[in-house]
């Protein structure tokens, strides 16, 4: 055994066992005849040995959330009416504003939230769905440590969609005003779809494969 | 096989003996396979029961106000009306959903849990577990908090803004749910410890 990180190990596939993903029960994925097939013996949850059809989902509303990218970030999501005039924003024009008035922390948060954060979530799965599906080995281990750090994240997304919510409800007298435009809607698509994709990847499958004869061959030589 | 488990992140089976308090994590990815909590069920429960009248007084009290000529106020449902008001039903519903629907599902499994058990219905506490898994992420008060501060430094350059009440219960009820989440141990549960 060197440094290297472990791969080899006995999966719950390979035993002909399945993880419950509700009560987490390890159990027999065939029960034998009479018994009802596929179903949790603890909490009768539907058991799955993995998530179905997983790389085939995320890729389909990765592809979504892509193509909503472009009109979420082109179309202008706000006009804020006041009496020095009117003022149509993007949601990059939002973060700018808020850094001119010198509030660099929150420009920079809602920068992160909004533009950083989908940028990533769409492009790092697309490099997880890629690589599982070539079945790399290299890497696991920090592939797995991203998509954790996806899901994580990923949600914080919707700040935006509320931060408008909260001005429309607070702004709205006959001096001021907040109209919310289409492109906000495309944003929460774009936000909503790469929760869909991520939640669709199934992180198990990065390592499938790992306990192959040639790969322990490969690491011992 | 109750005492081996599989990790959820890499399927590497494995066993989930907990050092004293400690969280363990897989030996192969390091996703966290077992909470290594001790801290009784009970505890957990007074969280979460603590937390649900702070949630409904988080909704009902203003999270804001606005003083002066344009004097206005906003509380949770104002900010899902108000999307509803641009015309934006689907946005509406998004940020009514995600800030006031879920997060009160997600506060209703948790209690079932808690209060009932898992020994008298065990596919009804499947259900509750399954139900608080699929709407965590979309259960987003705290990202809710974020954007009130977000706004109301947007505002307070222009508008003389003070926090209202809700806002205060909404950080009560986000420590307490924090709280109720981390002394939850699912596995726990179906020990049938109390």
């Amino acid at each position: 055994m060197s440094a290297a990180v472990v791969t080899a190990a006995i999966t719950a596939a390979d035993l002909g066992l399945v993880s419950c993903a509700a009560c987490g029960l390890l159990s027999r994925l065939d029960p034998g005849p009479g018994a009802p097939a596929s179903m949790c013996p603890r909490c009768h949850s539907r058991l799955h040995v993995r998530k179905r059809d997983s790389l085939r989902r995320t890729t389909a509303y990765l592809v979504a959330a892509a193509l909503a990218f472009f009109p979420a970030n082109l179309l202008p999501v706000m006009t804020t009416t006041s009496p020095l005039g009117a003022r149509r924003d993007t949601i990059l024009s939002g973060v700018v504003e808020l850094a001119e008035r010198g509030s660099w922390a929150l420009a920079v948060l809602v920068f992160v939230a909004s533009i950083v954060v989908p940028v990533l979530k769409i492009a790092l799965l697309a490099l997880l769905v890629v690589t599982t599906r070539a079945r790399t080995t290299r890497g696991r281990l920090g592939r797995t440590r991203i998509y954790r750090a996806l899901e994580r994240i990923g949600r914080w997304s919707m700040l935006d969609i509320f931060v408008m919510a909260l001005l429309a409800a607070l702004v709205h007298s006959q001096l001021a005003g907040v109209r919310i435009h289409a492109g906000a809607g495309a944003f929460a698509a774009v936000v909503i779809l790469t929760m869909f994709a991520s939640r669709s990847f199934d992180p198990r499958l990065i390592w499938d494969g790992a306990h192959t004869r040639q790969e322990r061959d490969h690491h011992r030589g | 096989v109750e005492s081996l488990l599989a990790c959820p992140d890499c399927d590497a089976v494995q066993t989930a003996a907990a050092p004293a308090g400690r969280d363990v994590h897989c030996f192969r990815c390091g996703a966290v396979v077992a909470r290594g909590g001790r801290t009784p069920l009970a505890v957990a429960r007074a969280y979460t029961l603590a937390a649900v009248p702070l949630f409904i007084a988080a909704c009902a009290y203003p999270l804001m106000q606005m003083k002066g000529a344009s004097a206005a106020h906003t509380t949770v449902v104002g900010a899902a009306a108000a999307m509803q008001h641009q015309r934006l039903p689907a946005l509406a519903l998004l940020v009514l959903l995600t800030t006031l629907v879920l997060p009160a599902v997600e506060l209703a499994a948790s209690a079932h849990l808690l209060l009932r058990g898992t020994r008298e219905r065990p596919a009804l506490a499947g259900m509750a577990l399954r139900v608080r898994e699929a709407v965590r992420p979309w259960s987003q008060v705290e990202i809710l908090l974020l954007a009130v501060v977000v706004a109301f430094t947007k505002l307070a350059s222009v508008f003389r803004m003070t926090p209202g009440l809700g806002l205060l219960c909404l950080v009560g009820f986000l420590l307490l749910q924090g709280l109720a989440t981390r002394a939850l141990d699912p596995r726990a549960l179906w020990r049938g410890a109390t």
